[in-house]
């Protein structure tokens, strides 16, 4: 009996505990609840731990403190007391000892034990179930608002949040770690006056030799973080303490793309999308001049100065602009050069943009004389640091006209110089003999006669050279034979008739100039048995009879010069040798103008000779090639076809696709580093495909159009047509070979 | 098939009189034996029973003058003026919508009554035999259900918008190829043509009238392109239309050469043809019988003469006239041979005898005739370089000119011979075109004269679809080339029904809707050739184009219908009510049921 009873009162007792667990875990939940909402506004990576902890902490202070210790026996009775009338309110009469009761009492405890113990009577137990209850709803309405409205990072996070890119990554697992915050600092380089640059997109497009720092927030704690550059190079940022961002610094000199590439906690890697790296380059100045003609002759006397002004711009800043200036005087053997900076007349205020500066030459200043030359162009720097830019006009032609002086002209375009080169060498006799004047004191008298003989057998030298031209071989007592010549010699000689090479390519044409008799034969000369023509010293030379006479009166100098040197009397000589090269050069350049008539000139072919040889050694030639065309872009080409039938019908891509996308994407790539701006959202597109993402229809749509764009344009190309080869066609070709064609 | 039609029919209704004549004898003999007294009573009721019960099994149909009815058959853009005056000449006629497939055009005056198509008018109203046709009139499907009716057709008022399109819908990559077209414009508007690469092209017209536009592509990629032209007015688009084009692979062609000696026209010629891959034999004379020969994109050959062996392998020969000259007799004859039974074609340059027609029949075309002018430009659409020439082509109606100078002498042209071509141009400096950097217009000048001279390739099978706008629920025609005796065409693998031309055995007719818009491939089961593309249109796509086809075919279709119609007597055969039989039969009955009992 009393087993039982106590047995009904610990079942009492359990279900009050159950019912207070049950009030606790409600209102832990609720806590927790509105502890998540208030985290998401704050940090949504923390949701997880906030709830646990507050559902840990509530319950360990609920539970014990709010009613724990009222579940006791005693107040059990007393609920039945209360909520059962029946009991009579004696209930408590059941835990009494019977020898402590009155006689009453007892009949009273048994009673009421009878009544517990027969019928099972359900009790409510006092508590805040339904409270909490409500109170979670209002939890659960907090969370889902809070998760409604758009997050804001809270005040202390210290970069400005930009939209934030979703790193590439397959679509099912959503990444712990993202890209928050991007900041990009941009100082240009100090020369170019720009103030320093903060932006909050990835896109940089800079001024040559910038300094570029970037500085990255993420959620989470991301590892091996790194700016991949599409030259290869790689710049991993490092954590600064002052606001737990990530920092990186460049100077920029290369344009291309990047990207940001990251591992998770799972050691993924992650990578942001393509950011655009595009450089804009400090110009060249620009030099304008205003007022000069490129080449300009003026009359001696007509023009005592010339002037112009110089319009000069820069992007950034001009640092000096002057007039490089060349001046020559004289012509042939004895032209001069004097170079000169001028300076224009007024400064360029450094670091302006723009400049214009006037410039007068004046002739006397520059003492220029009639017959000399002025060669001139001006430069310009910018400020560009370390090294500056510079830029240079064309180069502009004064010359002043001398009358005086002989005027030749090199006719046609005869680039070879057919004078030998002795004629320049009287030069190097006088200054050779200039020299041992002047370094007799020191030499030895057999030193002296000896240099002065051998600058005599020198002298000899070059007089039989001219001597060639004149015909006075015979007197060469030295052979001073070029081997060409000498070899042109014995061929003659030897072969008689020598087989010319060009033969099989040259017609009747070549032969026109000679005077042909019926036969084809030259016309004989009627005299020419009653004279001996050859070799006669008047006519047997290249040159007309002015020069002749130069060339002899120069060979008669030129023995008195070599007498001189023979005789050890150099200083004597010296006069001699003077005259004798101012007759070369008045004959050097007569004969410009009469050696250019001596032309190639090949024997006259007989007509009925030609295409008669012997050809049967002679094979018919064989060659095959193969000449494969290109197809530009077969990466893109292909990658087209596959976005536009996608578009069609819907179909999917397979996963082969992915390698025909990471081709077009290769070939791109490289458009997109010349072109920074131009194709880059394709790239990034292509990007997303070739990582398996669905694309929207709009995306695949402009992806597709940009493809199509790069794609060039070819010429027109012949192509095979076709035929039906019906029985009706068939009809209709034999119907026209019968009908009559022509008229 | 309908033989066995006839012959059933004919039993049935043999069997039906044999049954009736017996039927009577038998009542007439058995009323003769029976009784005496009103026999030829009795002889009548019963004859007229056993009529009567046979006219119910037979319908007879009698000859009789029909009511002529007279409708209205409203389509898309009809004159509601038309409308008011028919309809007081013709009080309570009775009037139809044609849908035209637009959901806007749909109907809701008052006794008009929406049909599908002309056939619904036939089924609706008995006894039509006069139609007033408004507006854009109906489908050429559709024009049988009124075919032995009286139409007279008031067309719509004046269209805007486009009104005519014109465009290859298969042509080949890099090459030009033009969409042309007339544009009705009422208020200032603009064009844009856009391309798989966006925008290509756009034009303004200001204010009305009809105008011509021609937009220009040169497709860059193989494959299926749709091309668009849009219309805009006052910033805002009002159509897109597609224009959808089948890009074709380049096929390359087998080129001969043959030089009496080696010329930088050849030169430049080979180096282009070979570097987009056709096949290029060369043949240049360096001495007698010695020759220097080069195989670009070929196997080597052996050639000791041309023969039509050896001529098979290609299909052009390109020859200056020494060259030919050259030839022997025999080769000259092979030669001709191949090109009137073969297909090759021959294009001559160098000429420099003007009495070649006379010694070669197959130049006999061509009269060539010493010219006034030495220089000339090549085309004021080209905006060629000068060429040079001493000769011109005298222009006769054997002979296709393909290149015209500045001064209207034509420069080149070409002569059908046999089944190949014949051409000849008398200019030999287009390289001079690409040492002056135009290598877009030697292109173009050569592309011409190669494409049009060389012989075509052979196809066995051909397939082509009418009309030449194809849309969605409308039957789509198709017209089958095939030697096979019995062929399958499939359309996206849905086999169709072929009926096989009587005149014509290798030519296979069809018939099919398609219930989607866009591509359409025909195929054959095994996957050979034909393996063609067609587009088919939405109902609203170039609906203005549509509608002014529709009017001309309609306007010619009832052109020789007068406007005032005659009254026209209809005779037809109606059926006789059977209930007069039936109550001839129940009073032969009667009477044959009472007689005894009298």
């Amino acid at each position: 009996m009393k087993k039982h009873q106590t047995r009904i009162l610990r079942n009492y007792k359990s279900r009050w505990l159950i019912s207070h667990f049950m009030e606790t875990i409600l209102f832990a939940a609720s806590i927790s609840i509105i502890g998540a909402a208030v985290t998401i506004f704050i940090d949504p990576d923390y949701i997880l731990p906030v709830v646990l902890i507050l559902l840990f902490t509530t319950s360990v202070i609920y539970f014990p403190l709010k009613g724990f210790r009222r579940i006791n026996e005693t107040n059990i009775l007393r609920l039945l007391n209360m909520q059962y009338p029946e009991m009579e309110q004696s209930a408590e009469l059941i835990l009494r000892k019977e020898d402590e009761l009155s006689l009453l009492a007892m009949l009273q405890k048994h009673r009421v034990q009878e009544k517990l113990l027969n019928q099972s009577l359900p009790l409510v137990f006092p508590g805040k179930l339904k409270i909490h209850a409500t109170f979670i709803i209002l939890a659960l309405v907090i969370l889902a608002g809070s998760w409604i409205t758009p997050k804001n990072i809270s005040s202390n996070t210290p970069l400005p949040v930009t939209k934030e890119r979703e790193a590439i990554i397959p679509a099912e697992s959503s990444p712990s770690i993202s890209l928050k915050g991007l900041e990009v600092k941009i100082k240009p380089p100090g020369y170019t006056g720009l103030k320093e640059i903060i932006q909050s997109e990835g896109d940089i497009r800079i001024i040559e030799g910038s300094k570029v720092e970037w500085s990255l927030l993420f959620s989470g704690d991301p590892a091996q973080v790194t700016l991949n550059f599409s030259n290869g190079q790689e710049l991993e940022l490092y954590e600064s303490e002052s606001d737990g961002a990530l920092h990186a610094a460049i100077t920029a000199n290369e344009q291309g793309i990047y990207d940001i590439s990251y591992s998770d906690a799972s050691g993924r890697r992650l990578r942001t999308d393509f950011y655009k790296f595009e450089i804009i380059k400090d110009g060249r100045p620009q030099i304008d001049l205003e007022g000069i003609e490129q080449y300009q002759e003026l009359e001696f006397g007509q023009q005592q100065d010339i002037s112009f002004r110089c319009n000069l711009s820069d992007d950034f800043g001009l640092t000096g602009a002057w007039i490089i200036a060349t001046i020559s005087k004289g012509s042939g053997e004895s032209v001069k050069f004097r170079e000169d900076k001028l300076l224009f007349e007024s400064r360029i205020k450094s670091g302006s943009r723009e400049a214009q500066l006037n410039k007068n030459l004046n002739f006397d200043e520059l003492k220029m004389t009639p017959g000399d030359e002025l060669y001139f162009y001006v430069e310009a720097y910018d400020n560009k640091q370390p090294v500056p830019n510079g830029a240079r006009t064309e180069i502009y032609f004064i010359s002043i006209k001398d009358t005086i002086e002989y005027v030749f002209s090199l006719e046609g375009n005869l680039g070879v110089d057919l004078m030998p080169e002795y004629f320049r060498s009287q030069r190097q006799i006088i200054i050779d003999t200039e020299k041992l004047i002047s370094e007799k004191e020191k030499l030895t008298e057999y030193e002296f006669n000896l240099r002065s003989n051998e600058l005599g057998f020198d002298q000899k030298a070059l007089r039989l050279k001219y001597g060639q031209f004149l015909g006075v071989e015979e007197e060469s007592g030295i052979a001073i034979v070029d081997e060409e010549e000498l070899e042109e010699s014995v061929s003659v000689e030897e072969g008689g008739e020598e087989k010319d090479p060009l033969d099989a390519f040259t017609d009747d044409h070549d032969s026109q100039n000679e005077e042909l008799d019926d036969e084809g034969e030259p016309i004989a000369d009627p005299l020419e048995s009653f004279t001996h023509a050859h070799d006669a010293r008047e006519i047997a030379t290249f040159f007309s009879n002015t020069i002749r006479g130069k060339l002899r009166a120069a060979l008669a100098l030129m023995w008195d010069a070599e007498l001189y040197l023979r005789l050890y009397e150099p200083q004597k000589s010296l006069p001699y040798q003077y005259k004798a090269l101012e007759l070369i050069k008045e004959i050097k350049n007569h004969a410009r103008i009469y050696v250019h008539r001596i032309g190639f000139d090949p024997p006259p072919i007989k007509e009925e000779s030609r295409l008669t040889g012997d050809l049967e050694d002679v094979n018919s030639q064989y060659d095959q090639q193969r000449l494969e065309k290109k197809i530009s872009y077969p990466g893109i080409r292909r990658a087209i076809h596959k976005i536009d039938r996608n578009l069609e019908d819907n179909t999917l891509f397979e996963e082969e696709d992915d390698e025909t996308f990471i081709k077009a994407g290769n070939e791109l790539a490289i458009l997109v580093i010349e072109n920074p701006g131009k194709y880059i959202n394709a790239l990034q597109l292509l990007k997303q495909l070739s990582n398996n993402e669905q694309l929207s229809s709009k995306d695949l749509n402009i992806l597709s159009q940009q493809l199509h764009a790069i794609l060039p344009e070819y010429e027109t190309i012949p192509t095979r047509g076709y035929r039906t080869n019906s029985e009706l066609q068939q009809l209709y070709y034999k119907a026209l070979k019968s009908k009559p064609q022509s008229r | 098939m309908e033989e066995d039609l006839f012959s059933i029919d004919s039993i049935h209704y043999l069997g039906i009189i044999s049954v009736a004549t017996t039927g009577i004898l038998l009542l007439v003999i058995k009323e003769f034996f029976w009784d005496k007294r009103r026999t030829a009573l009795r002889v009548l009721a019963s004859t007229l029973l056993v009529i009567s019960i046979t006219c119910i099994a037979l319908r007879p149909l009698l000859r009789g003058e029909i009511t002529q009815a007279k409708a209205v058959l409203l389509t898309r853009g009809y004159s509601t003026k038309i409308l008011d005056s028919i309809q007081s000449a013709y009080p309570g006629i009775p009037v139809y919508y044609r849908l035209s497939g637009s959901k806007t055009e749909m109907q809701n005056v008052q006794n008009i009554l929406n049909v599908r198509s002309a056939f619904d008018l036939t089924i609706l109203q008995d006894n039509l035999n006069q139609v007033f046709l408004l507006g854009e009139g109906i489908k050429d499907f559709e024009k049988s259900a009124l075919k032995t009716m009286n139409v007279t057709y008031y067309p719509a008022g004046p269209q805007s918008g486009i009104v005519d399109v014109i465009y290859n819908n298969e042509v080949v990559i890099n090459k030009i190829s033009h969409i042309t077209g007339n544009i009705v414009v009422e208020n200032e508007l603009k064009l844009v043509f856009e391309g798989p690469e966006g925008k290509l092209d756009s034009l303004y017209f200001p204010g009305p009238g009809e105008f011509e536009f021609d937009f220009n592509i040169k497709p860059k990629l193989t494959g299926k392109q749709i091309y668009h032209i849009e219309m805009w007015q006052a910033g805002r688009r009002i159509a897109r239309e597609p224009v959808p084009i089948v890009i074709k692979e380049q096929v390359p062609i087998s080129v001969l050469i043959l030089n009496s000696f080696p010329t930088p026209e050849a030169r430049y010629l080979k180096k282009f043809l070979a570097d987009e891959n056709h096949t290029v034999m060369v043949r240049d004379k360096i001495s007698r019988n010695k020759f220097r020969y080069e195989f670009l994109n070929m196997g080597g050959l052996r050639l000791r003469n041309i023969n039509t062996t050896f001529l098979e392998g290609f299909d052009l020969m390109i020859i200056d006239q020494r060259a030919w000259q050259d030839l022997t007799s025999k080769e000259r004859e092979h030669i001709t041979t191949q090109v009137e039974n073969g297909g090759i074609g021959v294009l001559m340059h160098d000429i420099f005898d003007t009495g070649l027609r006379k010694r070669y029949p197959m130049f006999s075309n061509f009269v060539i005739d010493e010219s006034e002018y030495e220089e000339f430009s090549f085309d004021d659409v080209t905006n060629l370089g000068p060429g040079k020439s001493m000769m011109k082509i005298r222009d006769s109606p054997y002979i296709v000119p393909l290149q015209v100078s500045s001064e209207d002498e034509i420069i080149s042209a070409y002569s059908i011979f046999g089944i190949g071509k014949v051409g000849i141009i008398l200019t030999s400096q287009t390289y001079e075109l690409m040492l002056g950097g135009k290598k877009d217009v030697y292109s173009e000048f050569w592309s011409t004269h190669i494409e049009r001279l060389s012989s075509r390739s052979w196809v066995a099978e051909s397939v082509e679809v009418f009309p030449d706008l194809l849309l969605i629920h409308e039957p789509i025609k198709v017209k089958y080339l095939t030697d096979h005796n019995n062929p399958v065409v499939l359309v996206d693998s849905i086999r169709i029904n072929l009926k096989q031309d009587f005149m014509f055995p290798e030519q296979w007719e069809g018939e099919f809707w398609t219930e989607t818009a866009g591509w359409h491939q025909f195929g054959t089961p095994k996957g050979n050739k034909p393996d063609s593309w067609f587009y088919v249109f939405d109902n609203n796509a170039w609906e203005s184009v549509r509608q002014s086809r529709s009017i001309e075919s309609n306007r010619i279709t009832y052109s020789n219908r007068s406007d005032h119609v005659e009254a026209v007597i209809l005779y037809a055969y109606q059926p006789v009510s059977l209930m007069i039989f039936f109550v001839l039969a129940l009073i032969s009955l009667g009477f044959l049921w009472l007689e005894p009992k009298l």
